[in-house]
């Protein structure tokens, strides 16, 4: 009698059954691992109109965040600095670079076409969230703990996934975050003591410091 | 063999290998979309509304419009057409915010964040390798300095308290100072100017 299946034909079952349960594993990992915004957002580093080095400006020479960012301890925007306040500083100091072409252009005598420098967003978070710097600052978070070491970056980029659960874990524990009195948000070196978490803590007990879990502080 | 295990492998070794959050240019792609990205105008964001032809989402408010809350305060402002004169036309030459802890400190955080940059955090300023202030030190501006030098007529260290807010409040600037008029709020222009005052203080030590 000729063999329709061969033997190890048996096995087809077992292997089918294994193989889905595998691809079943694989699917959740991919979508886990590669689908959270600790993927998605974080490394998102577009190229700007103007190549500002935030390295060169912050870094190396130190300028204080707010000199340019100066909605951010009042308002719910850090806000990009208008093309005044770049040539506050650029008439007089390497303005003759070409790398500053399209701001002299923009700036100008105002006959130009009036169009503001279309720099990139880089921190997008969803349009129904509704996030305030001022806040933060006043609750003296440091600029580092959501946007990193800017003043080492050349070109800014994305380093938190800026994703709710990164939100809420930072405001169920804040104490690494919050700096003491006397310590500048700005401070781009900054990292937490035990005395700070500690000084942070005991806001928290006292309930001075206290950041809200439920829906309705981001989502309005 | 069934090829099933092979390729499990190898999607395995491409998630491990492969970086997690590299660097990209292009933006984030969400693929599931919920409402993130709505068609709202959002601050500082860009309108492709062909009528306002400088692109602007957020619109300027009509010529002449005073903000809520942001008419000029008649003890720090009491010319609001002349910046530190009194309205009879003299310099103020007593500082209207009162003085005490909270103010020196905000006039100190203030001159450390806008004006330590050319005029360093002493307020000493000038250019060179002498130069107090990061741009004064690699760049050749002419910065003043607060301090009286011996010897020396500085004109910079013997204004009043009303001039020093004047060229604060300034809407052009003063000869290589840009203006801080839209950065630095009343208030805070007279905290500096008490700052300043505290270092020439201490100057003088």
């Amino acid at each position: 009698m000729t063999v329709l299946f061969p033997k190890w034909t048996n096995k087809i079952p077992v292997f089918a059954a294994l193989g889905a349960a595998c691809k079943g594993l694989v699917v959740i990992f991919v979508v886990w691992f590669w689908f959270s915004p600790k993927h998605i957002d974080v490394g998102y580093q577009p190229e700007q109109p103007i190549l500002y080095s935030h390295k060169l400006h912050a870094g190396l020479l130190g300028m204080d965040c707010r000199y340019c960012h100066r909605e951010v301890e009042s308002g719910p925007h850090a806000t990009v600095p208008d093309a005044d306040t770049c040539m506050g500083c650029h008439k007089q100091v390497k303005n003759d670079s070409d790398r500053l072409t399209l701001l002299r252009d923009n700036y100008g005598d105002g006959s130009g076409d009036n169009i503001p420098i279309p720099w990139i967003k880089v921190h997008l978070l969803p349009d129904y969230a509704y996030f305030s710097h001022a806040v933060h600052m006043n609750a003296n978070v440091g600029c580092t703990s959501c946007h990193g070491r800017v003043d080492q970056m050349e070109i800014v980029r994305q380093v938190e996934p800026l994703s709710m659960g990164w939100c809420l874990e930072c405001h169920r524990a804040p104490e690494a975050h919050v700096r003491p009195a006397g310590v500048k948000p700005t401070d781009m070196a900054w990292t937490p003591t035990e005395a700070s978490i500690a000084a942070a803590r005991e806001r928290l007990t006292r309930g001075e410091l206290n950041p809200p879990t439920h829906c309705s502080a981001c989502h309005r | 063999m069934s090829l099933m295990p092979k390729f499990t492998l190898l999607l395995v070794a491409l998630a491990l290998g492969a970086c997690r959050g590299g660097t990209s240019t292009s933006p984030p792609v969400h693929l599931v979309l919920d409402m993130d990205f709505q068609p709202k105008l959002k601050s500082q964001s860009e309108s492709s509304f062909e009528n306002w032809t400088d692109r602007r989402s957020m619109r300027l408010p009509a010529e002449g419009t005073v903000a809520r809350g942001s008419l000029p305060d008649p003890i720090l402002m009491p010319d609001p057409k002349s910046a530190g004169r009194n309205p009879d036309g003299s310099w103020i030459s007593r500082n209207p915010l009162s003085l005490n802890a909270e103010t020196l400190e905000r006039g100190r955080e203030r001159f450390d964040i806008y004006c330590s940059i050319c005029h360093g955090l002493s307020g000493r300023g000038g250019n060179g390798p002498e130069g107090h202030g990061l741009v004064g030190r690699r760049w050749p501006v002419a910065v003043p300095n607060f301090h009286a030098a011996e010897g020396k007529d500085n004109r910079v260290a013997n204004l009043t308290d009303g001039e020093y807010f004047e060229v604060l409040s300034s809407p052009v600037g003063r000869n290589t100072m840009p203006s801080y008029a839209a950065r630095i709020s009343v208030a805070d222009r007279w905290a500096i100017v008490h700052y300043i005052r505290a270092l020439q203080n201490l100057g003088k030590q």
